[in-house]
């Protein structure tokens, strides 16, 4: 594959990877926005007309609620994300590529040489 | 009436984006040093200016919060952060692949890369701190005051901080004129850094109206290093060989030379600059920031809705229970 193919090919991809995380991300959202609406029109038990289906019906909370599973979400998100960040970033600078120029060499001790 | 005029809206955001995309790989022209690559920059850009949007947007709602303590002001807040940060990973990302095929690394801690990865830092700590506290109210209000916060170092992390670096790769020039992408000038055997590039003038050497400069590169970690040796014609007052960094894809130039006081102004230069001076590609460019304006107003709407609702149903929960 020459250069200008895999170029396009890469523009192809980072395009598309913009448009799933977004379509994705909106997919959710408005599927999440029709069940709430589902919910409270639904209407609390007392409300609920006596024809109306049982299993339709919004499940009624008997605890207040609490966030301690979505802070353990995100707290492994941050850390996930942390940890990715600084990893990928070391996977990346390890596969470097060898350099071509002339007068290059592999320094391991810190030495000021004119090459 | 507002349902359908939604739809409406909707379509014809979806319609302008297909358009613009296939505008990216149609209309515009492969840019000279980047070819198609240069096309990454048509969703790299407005991906990064609509995060500044959203978080200007979060940091207005998290102040009327703090002002009149609404619920919906909340989730609006909470909205368009979520937004902005989704949109900072992508900017993120999608620069990245660019830096791989205009520079020849995914990262190389340009200070761009780096103000952004802090304010992507910052911005994923806002929902931590959010799931941390279990009193809502109490969450709310620190949220908002986080948020704010947040919001100050905003405009210097994407604006200013990357501005004042001495050297970046990142094509300032292509986008806003008058930037100042001037290099740095060293005098023999003095050392400076361009970009993540450690950089030391050995010498600098005459030969009739041309100077060549002895200047030696050493990648970060100093795991590697050249000398290479570019030239300047004194008559023409511009440089006449640029040799590439080892491995990589930007060149060295030398952009002026005082041979009486020993010191020469070295520069990095990198494809991607003068991008936007096709026509062509400036109006796909401009296309493309309103469309993901409008896309990002679709997913602030429809997310501040979510959080709305939401709050809705636990109160009434916890009023039934």
């Amino acid at each position: 594959m020459s250069e200008s193919t895999s170029a396009i090919y890469i523009s192809m991809a980072t395009v598309l990877l913009v448009w799933v995380t977004i379509a994705v991300y909106l997919m959710q959202v408005s599927s999440r926005l029709r069940s709430l609406k589902r919910d409270l029109n639904g209407g609390s038990p007392g409300n609920r007309p006596a024809s109306g289906t049982v299993d339709a019906a919004p499940a009624v909370a008997t605890e207040p609620p609490s966030v301690a599973a979505d802070q353990w979400t995100w707290m492994a998100w941050y850390a996930a994300l942390w940890y990715g960040c600084i990893d990928t970033l070391r996977l990346l600078d390890r596969s470097r590529r060898a350099p071509k120029v002339v007068g290059w060499r592999r320094n391991t001790r810190y030495q000021e040489e004119f090459v | 009436m507002a349902q359908r005029l939604g739809s409406i809206s909707r379509l014809l955001v979806g319609v302008w984006l297909a358009g613009v995309t296939i505008a990216t790989f149609v209309i515009i022209p492969p840019y000279q040093g980047l070819g198609d690559a240069g096309r990454i920059v048509i969703v790299h850009v407005p991906t990064a200016w609509v995060a500044v949007i959203a978080f200007t947007i979060s940091a207005v709602y998290s102040a009327l919060y703090l002002r009149r303590r609404r619920l919906t002001d909340d989730a609006k807040a909470t909205a368009a952060a979520e937004g902005g940060l989704i949109f900072t990973l992508l900017a993120t990302l999608t620069g990245m692949v660019f830096s791989q095929v205009a520079w020849g690394v995914f990262w190389n801690w340009d200070p761009r890369q780096v103000t952004i990865l802090v304010l992507l830092l910052i911005y994923a700590a806002l929902f931590a701190l959010r799931s941390a506290i279990d009193d809502p109210e109490r969450r709310r209000r620190m949220a908002a005051v986080y948020s704010l916060f947040a919001f100050v170092t905003m405009p210097f992390l994407m604006f200013v901080a990357p501005r004042m670096a001495e050297s970046t790769l990142h094509p300032n020039c292509a986008f806003i004129k008058g930037s100042d992408c001037n290099g740095i000038t060293l005098q023999v055997g003095n050392v400076g850094l361009l970009g993540d590039q450690k950089v030391q003038l050995l010498g600098l050497e005459q030969q009739g109206d041309i100077v060549v400069a002895q200047v030696k590169v050493s990648t970060p970690g100093l795991e590697s290093e050249a000398v290479l040796l570019p030239g300047y014609d004194l008559t023409t007052r511009s440089y006449t060989d640029r040799p590439t960094f080892p491995g990589q894809r930007f060149t060295l130039a030398l952009e002026a030379v005082d041979l009486a006081r020993g010191e020469a102004r070295i520069n990095m230069e990198a494809p991607g600059s003068g991008l936007l001076e096709n026509q062509r590609t400036l109006w796909v460019f401009l296309a493309s920031n309103i469309g993901f304006t409008l896309l990002f107003i679709w997913m602030f709407i429809v997310r501040s809705q979510v959080l709305s609702l939401e709050v809705q149903v636990v109160q009434r929960k916890v009023a039934l229970a």
